[in-house]
């Protein structure tokens, strides 16, 4: 469904003397996502992540490399050919708040993909609007307030709603959980694993969280300094993570319980 | 161990139709120690830390209740008695890093004006001061940070900035409001080796946190918040084996993430 090859974002930065630095935020990354099926992206903070997930959704353009939807190349169509594609490709961006337009309220930010792509009454959008929200575990309330009325959590999650509000082919969620309150975030993960089998749609799920990668999907990758170090097909246990990154990874994951040892510095067990 | 922060009867209404968002909460935070706060989304944690730091808009909430400092109240501190504590003795670190930050101002110059607005320090000094600072927090490229507009760097690059910010002037409250959602595991555990660095340097510290793991790693006590009301309070190693509550429990229990439950 969705190919990439070869695919690379380069940023300049100066430092205060004006000297330039080439940042490679995305370096060389080739994948193939196919129809109806969920992968997980991991990685080190500033890795790439974003860039990646902005460059596949076409909110940014590559600096070099090819991205092919359904074996059309996407640097090759027209605006009102994107336009009409962006139905199908959704993403559920890092920040919140800021992805939310402060201006309007949350029941219009909710409506606005539904007005764009599905021609519904009045009535209909209005309860596909609530029917969303009980979806996501939001009281109806808000639908009156602004996102910046919203608790982050609330905010993520109306970000979620927006998102999977047009029933789209592929969504990419760039670390739409964070914000959760563990049975929240259950809920909500379980929610889109049932939507996901129900349309037979492909999710990218970017998160810094193994655990939930690994609930969301079988296939991992793991991502450092822009380029992706290691996939991983059928995870079924930590055991499976071989390269040093990821094993460093996996040592790192915070204790299960607490424990006196883990407060000391010098002491970097995992104990389970 | 001494008080330094005693929240007392605090609670938040809404002006506009008297719905009371946190309902009469009270705790203390003792020097040297970490308090962590877990509870439901939208249960009112963020609204207590910006009380605390006296950001809530008197506009549009009404502030019940009592939050000593040492000793005096800061609800009823005057502007620049409250304008000499914030920031330099009692710093939080935001939920969301991309709003927290001026659009339009590099990361540099937002640094320099903090640590100036609390020092004596020369514009020079204060720039190399926060870049030695932000080097703590596992950065790289960071005299190219420094000369940075907010929108340029990455999620978690926003978030260790600004912990750093609140660490730079060694408060000796930091509020930490999920502060760490968004780091890489590596990262986190040096941010919150960092942390527990702090505390033994007598430093109170509360970390509001979705995530167990954090919790375990660096509370010493844990209250749990739902609907505005803290309904259980105790030692992390009380909350973890021994929790009263349901809904403690309940968290405890969909914490981890059952993987035969998983339809991929
Ligand atoms: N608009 C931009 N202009 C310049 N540099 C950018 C821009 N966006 C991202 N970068 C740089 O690209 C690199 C990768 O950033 P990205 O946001 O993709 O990381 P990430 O893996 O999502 O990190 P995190 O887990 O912290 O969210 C960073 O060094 C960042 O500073
Ligand atoms: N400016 C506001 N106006 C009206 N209601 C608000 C406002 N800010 C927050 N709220 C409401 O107050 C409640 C508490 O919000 P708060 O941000 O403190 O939650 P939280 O516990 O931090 O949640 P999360 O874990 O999702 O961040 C929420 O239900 C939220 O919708
Ligand atoms: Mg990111
Ligand atoms: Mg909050």
């Amino acid at each position: 469904m969705l190919k990439v090859k070869k695919l690379y974002k380069q940023y300049i930065k100066k430092d205060r003397k004006g000297k330039k630095t080439i940042i490679n935020a995305v370096d060389s990354v080739s994948f193939n996502l196919e129809e109806n099926k969920s992968y997980s992206l991991v990685g080190e903070s500033g890795s790439g992540k974003s860039t990646l997930a902005r460059l596949i959704t076409y909110i940014e353009k590559p600096t070099k490399g090819k991205i092919e939807i359904n074996d059309e190349d996407l640097s090759k169509m027209s605006k009102k050919i994107l336009r009409m594609k962006r139905a199908d490709f959704q993403m559920v961006m890092q920040d919140g708040q800021s992805s939310l337009d402060p201006r309007i309220k949350i029941y219009d930010s909710i409506a606005e993909p539904l007005r764009n792509f599905k021609k519904l009454h009045k009535n209909e959008e209005k309860s596909r609007v609530e029917e969303l929200m009980k979806k996501v575990e939001l009281p109806l309330e808000l639908l009156d307030r602004r996102p910046y009325e919203l608790s982050g959590g609330q905010q993520k999650r109306v970000c979620i709603a927006r998102a999977i509000s047009v029933d789209p082919k592929f969504i990419v969620f760039d670390e739409a959980v964070s914000g959760l309150d563990v049975t929240v975030r259950k809920k909500v993960l379980d929610l889109l694993l049932k939507l996901r089998k129900e349309l037979k749609s492909s999710y990218l799920f970017i998160t810094h969280d193994i655990d939930v990668a690994m609930y969301m999907s079988n296939n991992i990758s793991i991502m450092k300094s822009g380029r992706i170090v290691e996939e991983i097909q059928d995870v079924k246990s930590f055991n499976d993570f071989k390269h040093a990154y990821s094993k460093m990874l996996i040592k790192s994951l915070p204790p299960k319980k607490p424990c006196r040892e883990f407060r000391r510095k010098d002491v970097n067990k995992q104990i389970l | 161990m001494k008080d330094i922060l005693t929240i007392n009867n605090l609670s938040i209404l809404l002006r506009k139709n008297q719905s009371q968002i946190v309902k009469n909460i009270s705790f203390n935070l003792e020097a040297g120690k970490i308090l962590g706060i877990i509870g439901e989304s939208g249960s009112g944690k963020t609204l207590t830390c910006k009380a605390i730091m006296r950001l809530l808009n008197e506009k549009k909430f009404t502030i019940k209740g009592s939050i000593r400092f040492k000793g005096d109240d800061l609800l009823k501190m005057k502007e620049g008695q409250i304008n000499n504590i914030l920031g330099k003795d009692i710093s939080m670190i935001m939920q969301n890093p991309m709003t927290a930050f001026d659009p339009m101002m590099k990361i540099g110059t937002q640094i320099v004006e903090t640590i100036r607005a609390h020092t004596r320090l020369s514009k020079k000094e204060a720039y190399f001061m926060g870049m030695k600072e932000l080097k703590k927090m596992n950065l790289k490229g960071v005299s190219e940070i420094m000369n940075s507009y907010p929108h340029t760097l990455s999620g978690g690059m926003l978030q260790r900035i600004m912990i750093s910010i609140a660490l730079m002037l060694r408060p000796s409250v930091i509020i930490a409001d999920e502060a760490t959602t968004a780091l890489d595991v590596k990262t986190q555990s040096i941010i919150l080796d960092e942390f527990n660095k702090i505390r033994e340097s007598g430093i109170g510290l509360i970390v509001v946190s979705h995530d167990f793991g954090v919790i375990a790693k660096v509370a010493d006590n844990v209250i749990v918040m739902k609907d505005g009301s803290i309904i259980e309070s105790s030692s992390v190693y009380e909350i973890f084996e021994n929790p009263q509550k349901k809904y403690t429990k309940e968290l405890l229990n969909s914490r981890l993430l059952i993987r035969e439950m998983r339809h991929a």
